[in-house]
């Protein structure tokens, strides 16, 4: 399935966010980069040899496991980044923060490329003959400068093909949130949020689950860590995507999946190697990257999904399959079946 | 010496059972040939080196060889490596070989159905986070030195704090404590560093 066609590929990057949008024409949009260390940069260093153009790069919220690797990035590629789109919230006498963005700023100050804020009504990226465009949602210049925490005002990325939005990237945002920014414009996909773990699926659960059957995505990618402490992805925010008939892919497997496997370190599928980009430096991978390609309009997903879902169904409890209740005859999610 | 009833042997022979064991025997032998068994031998190699040694490809199980006695020809199970019995010492190179060209191959999404294929069952028999974590180039990190001695601590840009290795903290040895550096840094598992080079100073934020 190659060839001039655009195509997106979620990264398999641990506990962390990153997704690369590939233009029919080889340029690279990056949504989030991933943690230091991440598999992106390998892939990007490797690639010296014909490198390929940084159309932009949009950071959703400024916090290490969206942005930790913009420094590697820039230091490597900054001749070829065109543009960096990231909030204003940044505290300036945080010097963690100051730190995180001060190879990004230099490269600016050089002249290399602008850093654009990231705020709802921007276009990052249209082509009139594709009839695609990817733009900002949230959050407005005031939410923006307002901001006293980076989570409720990540960005809403939205990429749309003739007028239907296909997907949507909110970083960390609450699902609730989520859902109001996109009205009645359902997307396809939905990336996350929060590693599977929205905020307010835990404090407000009745609000979190009317917003998911307002969104009711067709799928979910989930770009979660093995080795994360936070519970991510929650089992509560699987199921009731799940019960809308939403199939739920996580990048990682987490030991409510199948704690032996972990132990082991056997891979259920290794969706990066399999799709030809490079893996993380920690974690099990249970889909590993996941990769959708745009045609006439519509999103079709890799050709490694049958073998992914095979293979799940062999686990002990896979919580994207009901968990438990899977064992017991449980009827597939509609999206799987 | 007597015997019992029950351990007494059965001499009533049915003929017409025999006769049609036999027969029926025949015909099975007549329409289904049977097969030539193929043995299966275990390669005791789990590293197979690549670039010289410098890079090993690591494989989670020995491979399985399987040979066919009429050509005197094996095959690695799962692999899509055939050779000949007398060149069994090239089969290192054949493994790797054959890695290189379906990873080079799925890199520049080139791989056919059937490779795609191989490729997979390839993927479950390979380290291949161990390979790529192996071969990937050291990524530019920025830290400040926190401590030098007893133990070596840094504190990267992205705020996480990292005890250095004497054989890495000796890189920084001409730093002082709350220096800040800029650095190209080989990361391993779980982001472990292995080596610092091309070290420079910052400016203090």
């Amino acid at each position: 399935m190659n060839g001039a066609r655009l195509r997106v590929d979620f990264w398999d990057v641990a506990q962390a966010d990153c997704s690369v949008v590939t233009l029919p024409d080889g340029r690279l949009i990056i949504i989030d980069v991933g943690r230091v260390g991440s598999p992106l940069v390998d892939w990007l260093n490797e690639r010296r040899g014909a490198p390929p153009e940084i159309e932009s790069i949009v950071l959703t919220h400024n916090h290490v496991d969206h942005a930790g690797a913009l420094c590697s990035i820039v230091a490597e590629h900054k001749r070829r980044i065109r543009a960096i789109w990231m909030l204003a919230d940044r505290n300036a006498s945080d010097l963690r923060e100051m730190s995180l963005f001060r190879c990004a700023e230099q490269a600016q100050r050089e002249g290399c490329f602008p850093i654009r804020r990231l705020e709802a009504g921007q276009i990052i990226w249209s082509d009139s003959g594709l009839d695609a465009s990817l733009r900002v949602i949230h959050p407005s210049f005031t939410e923006n400068i307002q901001a006293t925490s980076p989570n409720p005002t990540s960005g809403l990325v939205l990429f749309e093909s003739a007028g239907c939005p296909l997907i949507a990237w909110p970083g960390d945002l609450d699902i609730t949130r989520v859902a109001e920014k996109c009205g009645s414009g359902t997307p396809w996909l939905l990336f996350g949020p929060h590693h599977g773990g929205p905020t307010d699926i835990k404090t407000s659960k009745i609000a979190a689950s009317e917003a998911i059957h307002r969104l009711s995505p067709r799928r979910v990618f989930i770009s979660v860590g093995t080795k994360n402490s936070y519970s991510h992805p929650r089992p509560r925010y699987i199921q009731t995507l799940g019960n809308d008939g939403c199939h739920v892919l996580c990048s990682q497997l987490t030991q409510r999946c199948e704690m032996e496997r972990i132990r082991d370190e056997a891979h259920v599928f290794q969706g990066s190697a399999a799709l030809g980009l490079r893996p993380p430096r920690s974690g099990v991978s249970c889909r590993g990257s996941w990769r959708v390609y745009l045609h006439d309009g519509r999103l079709i997903p890799d050709q490694f999904d049958s073998i992914h879902l095979e293979r799940i169904a062999k686990l002990r409890r896979p919580q994207c399959l009901y968990g438990r209740r899977w064992r017991r005859g449980i009827e597939l999610p509609k999206a799987v079946a | 010496m007597t015997y019992s009833a029950a351990d007494r042997p059965d001499t009533q022979i049915d003929f017409r059972q025999e006769v049609a064991r036999g027969l029926r025997s025949q015909l099975v032998a007549r329409q289904e040939p049977a097969k030539v068994e193929r043995p299966r031998y275990m390669f005791r190699q789990r590293y197979v080196p690549i670039e010289g040694g410098r890079l090993l490809l690591r494989l989670t199980a020995f491979p399985q060889l399987e040979v066919d006695p009429a050509t005197m020809e094996f095959e690695a199970v799962n692999w899509g490596v055939r050779l000949p019995c007398s060149k069994a010492e090239e089969l290192p190179k054949m493994l790797a070989r054959r890695f290189l060209d379906l990873f080079s191959k799925a890199d520049a999404e080139m791989l056919s159905t059937e490779e795609e294929a191989c490729w997979l069952k390839v993927l479950d028999q390979v380290d291949f986070t161990a390979f790529c974590i192996d071969r990937a180039a050291p990524h530019y990190l920025e830290g400040t030195l926190l401590q030098l001695e007893p133990i070596c601590r840094v504190e990267w840009h992205d705020g996480v704090r990292q005890k250095l290795d004497g054989s890495v903290a000796c890189t920084l040895q001409s730093l002082y404590p709350g220096d800040r550096f800029g650095a190209y840094v080989k990361l391993g598992r779980d982001n472990v560093v292995r080596f610092i080079e091309r070290l420079v100073l910052l400016p203090s934020v």
